[in-house]
């Protein structure tokens, strides 16, 4: 606790994000990497799908924007999507020279598949282990670099000092010890929010904590009402399913055997949006098409084992492990589920956020390049692109600005206020609390919406949060000390699911991924703004900002 | 129609114990619920001191790798009911490793050799890179790439590994299939010298006992591995 440690620049998280602003920002500065968990654990290495660019003549950098554009229902910033789509090619080849093993055609050039809401196929892929494999190769140049990684290291706070951020608490978890590192420039990479809601894809560990430290240091979160919801999830553990396997051809039936999709969106059927084909899926068990009111299947018979084996095989060991179903005979259950954030810490094309000093890359940030609805294979790319120039700019800030003064008082102030939770003698339990949250969000502020439910879901909230204040710690030691660290999580977790249900009260529309029975229709003249969010000593308090619309103006969102 | 297991597991809080010891505890389980989930229960209802790594659930990560009845897996790829005996289930900390809490273990050890062997790729200095990708035809030798990198780095073939047990010199399986991953690249250049490097970090110490290639989550096959790269000297 006594240890004032320092870094030119300070990155948190260790998903692709974090390890890519990390080793861009290692070739011209001091860098620490701070995780709590090992690197290759993030939840970077359970995406599947693929990683988008345009690489094919025949595509354009254009289509890629209009797609993205269109795909976030008119939300997303052009001007930032317009930098991604641009940039995006030149990052798969520099991924690729670093040693990505990606699929290959007959001839050896990068194979690309289709995958929702693409008007071409572009998006690049390793089976169905693209994140996996994207995660290890980041590792590996991890490895090769002079980052300094403190691999189970929890942040406790941000420390800001005369309006600029200069470094974080961190505990260390198996030194049982809290540390100020203090920095030059701070960069979030910590990923979504996703443990908010009991049915998520989302790793145990997703608990949006980088959104809320930033959040409590002053920093505003952006469209924090639109949550991703994926169509394929495993009934029973909502393990992902990748969209690649509609990619690849698999169809969507109801109780009936039908395709239903084909009755909601003839063109595109199961390659739909996200959104549209959560939506859809919902519909059809509320009318009663569904298997035990629960969920679909999701059928890949008619591939063959072959096609399955080469192109599906993590997706044919999920399903056998956590479904006990083969996938080369049978149909898979699948419902919707939280799967990715696409609001998050407001920041620019340059990974910059309102605090000087304090970057973000990766999910937790929003630019925004996904508006209200994110298609698949671009939220890889977003961490390679947006982790490249975060960290360059946080090392050209550095080398700018200088050093600020560090706050040598920061580690003792956290470790009082923490004390304070080990004395304490209240009778909630973390755990209790976390799954009555969950549940919450899922039910009353998930795949569709209306006003009565989500006020419920705040009223809920604002007692969870009360009986958060009586949680106490069965775990009385320093070392390795789990429960403390998931009491802190729970706290990100209740703030954030206030401003999602905050935010998605007040959004009187339905857009993208929030959709409301009360408001079904999209109100551009109203709402073409984004939500911002504040933290005040007076509570939250909300702004709207412009959308940034250059190429493409706002039409009907058809597919 | 839920059914009752006795979970015995081993425990150790350094601030308290001087040594490591057995605690038992009830589990409420049905087809398909795992180990993780048996672990989570406890943690939830009767002990929130039991510390055990975990985040992915869905055996991706290979944070969750400890023995269970003697044998190293995944706690959260494990079901229940395929490795209870007799009403019991024996789960202790992946071996080899010093004990840092309960189930958790210092990994540091494994990831610094994994980092011995260069993991990372090293193209050819005198050829230029190309503007787009290298060419990497799908052929039998890229197939041998795409086995060995899917693994997660769970170390449970480390915990099982008999010779890492009597020698910790030997450079462990683990790092084999890491070397191994930019052997079967032929983007790498340095195929010769990593080879050689295995060989003198003891691959012939391997005893044959392929213990890492039964439990292995990712199904990474170790012996095809180790005679394939034996048989390139």
């Amino acid at each position: 606790m006594k240890q004032m440690l320092y870094h030119d620049v300070l990155v948190i998280g260790a998903g692709l994000a974090g390890m890519r602003a990390a080793v861009e920002a290692g070739e011209n500065a001091d860098v620490g990497l701070v995780s709590k968990v090992y690197p290759t654990r993030s939840h970077s290495g359970a995406a599947q799908g693929g990683v988008n660019a345009v690489l094919n003549p025949a595509d354009s950098i254009e289509s890629h924007i209009f797609d993205t554009a269109k795909g976030s229902d008119y939300l997303g910033d052009q001007t930032a999507i317009e930098v991604f789509c641009c940039e995006a090619p030149k990052d798969i080849y520099e991924l690729e020279h670093m040693g990505v093993n990606f699929t290959r055609d007959q001839d050896g050039f990068i194979h690309q598949r289709e995958l929702a809401g693409a008007s071409f196929s572009r998006a690049c892929y390793a089976a169905d282990l693209t994140g996996h494999k994207l995660l290890h190769l980041l590792y590996e140049q991890l490895l090769k670099s002079n980052v300094k990684v403190y691999p189970e290291w929890f942040v406790t706070s941000l420390f800001v000092r005369d309006g600029r951020c200069c470094g974080v608490v961190s505990y260390d978890l198996e030194g049982g010890e809290l540390h100020s590192i203090a920095a030059g420039a701070v960069i979030l990479a910590t990923g979504g929010y996703g443990r908010t809601f009991s049915r998520t894809t989302n790793s145990l560990i997703n608990t949006g904590d980088g959104m809320a430290l930033a959040f409590r240091a002053g920093a505003p979160l952006e469209d924090m009402e639109f949550v991703q919801f994926h169509p394929t999830t495993l009934f029973g553990t909502n393990i992902l399913i990748s969209e690649a396997v509609r990619g690849e051809g698999g169809y969507l039936r109801n109780a009936r055997g039908e395709r239903f999709m084909e009755k909601y969106v003839p063109d595109k059927i199961e390659l739909a949006p996200r959104d549209i084909v959560s939506r859809c899926i919902h519909r059809e068990v509320r009318d009663g098409l569904g298997f035990e009111d629960e969920y679909v299947h999701l059928d890949v018979v008619h591939l063959g084992e072959e096609k399955i084996k080469k192109k599906l095989p993590q997706v044919q060991d999920l399903a056998r492990t956590f479904a006990g179903v083969d996938i080369v005979k049978e149909p898979m259950p699948v419902q919707p589920a939280q799967h990715y954030s696409m609001g998050g810490i407001r920041c620019n094309v340059w990974g910059e956020t309102d605090i000087p000093g304090l970057l973000v890359a990766g999910e937790c940030g929003c630019i925004s390049i996904h508006g209200a609805n994110r298609l698949g294979g671009n939220s890889l790319m977003e961490t390679i692109v947006f982790g490249r120039r975060a960290g360059q700019r946080a090392a050209e800030f550095v080398l700018r600005e200088g050093v600020p003064d560090a706050d040598t008082r920061a580690a003792e102030r956290c470790r009082e206020e923490l004390g304070k939770l080990f004395d304490a003698e209240g009778d909630e339990k973390h755990s209790e609390l976390r799954k009555i949250l969950g549940e919450t969000m899922t039910r009353k502020v998930g795949v569709f919406r209306v006003a009565g439910e989500m006020e419920e879901a705040l009223r809920i909230i604002r007692e969870l949060q009360d009986r958060y204040q009586r949680v106490s710690l069965q775990d009385q030691g320093w070392t390795f000390n789990m429960e403390l660290v998931q009491v802190l999580e729970l706290g990100y977790l209740l703030e954030l699911a206030d401003v999602i249900t905050r935010g998605a009260i007040r959004r009187e529309e339905s857009r993208g991924g929030h959709s409301r029975l009360d408001f079904p229709d999209r109100d551009d003249e109203q709402w073409l703004k984004h939500t911002l969010a504040y933290r005040t000593d007076d509570g939250m308090r909300f702004a709207f900002e412009e959308v940034s619309i250059t190429r493409f103006k706002p039409e009907k969102r058809k597919y | 129609m839920d059914q009752t297991i006795t979970f015995q597991i081993q425990r150790f809080n350094p601030e308290a114990d001087s040594n490591p010891h057995m605690e038992s505890y009830k589990v409420d389980f049905r087809k398909g619920t795992t180990v993780l989930d048996g672990l989570q229960q406890i943690q939830d209802r009767r002990d929130s001191s039991l510390t055990f790594r975990r985040a992915c659930r869905s055996g991706i990560c290979g944070s969750c790798a400890v023995v269970i009845n003697e044998k190293a897996r995944l706690a959260c790829h494990t079901q229940i009911e395929d490795v209870q005996k007799d009403g019991l289930l024996e789960i202790r900390p992946l071996k080899h490793f010093s004990i840092v809490k309960d189930l958790v273990v210092d990994i540091d050890t494994f990831f610094e050799r994994i980092r011995k062997i260069q993991p990372w790729l090293i193209p050819d200095q005198d050829m230029a890179v190309p503007e787009k990708e290298y060419i990497v035809p799908p052929d039998d030798f890229y197939q041998k790439l795409d086995k060995t990198d899917v693994c997660i780095l769970c170390a449970a073939c480390e915990s099982d590994c008999l010779v890492y047990q009597e020698d910790r010199t030997f450079i462990g399986p683990g790092s084999v299939v890491k070397a191994a991953r930019f052997i079967f690249d032929i983007r790498d250049s340095h195929r010769d010298q990593r080879i050689q490097q295995l060989f003198d970090l003891g691959l012939l110490k391997c005893e044959h006992a392929e213990r890492c290639e039964v439990e292995c989550p990712k199904r990474v096959h170790f012996k095809e591995l180790r005679d394939d790269l034996t048989s390139q000297r």
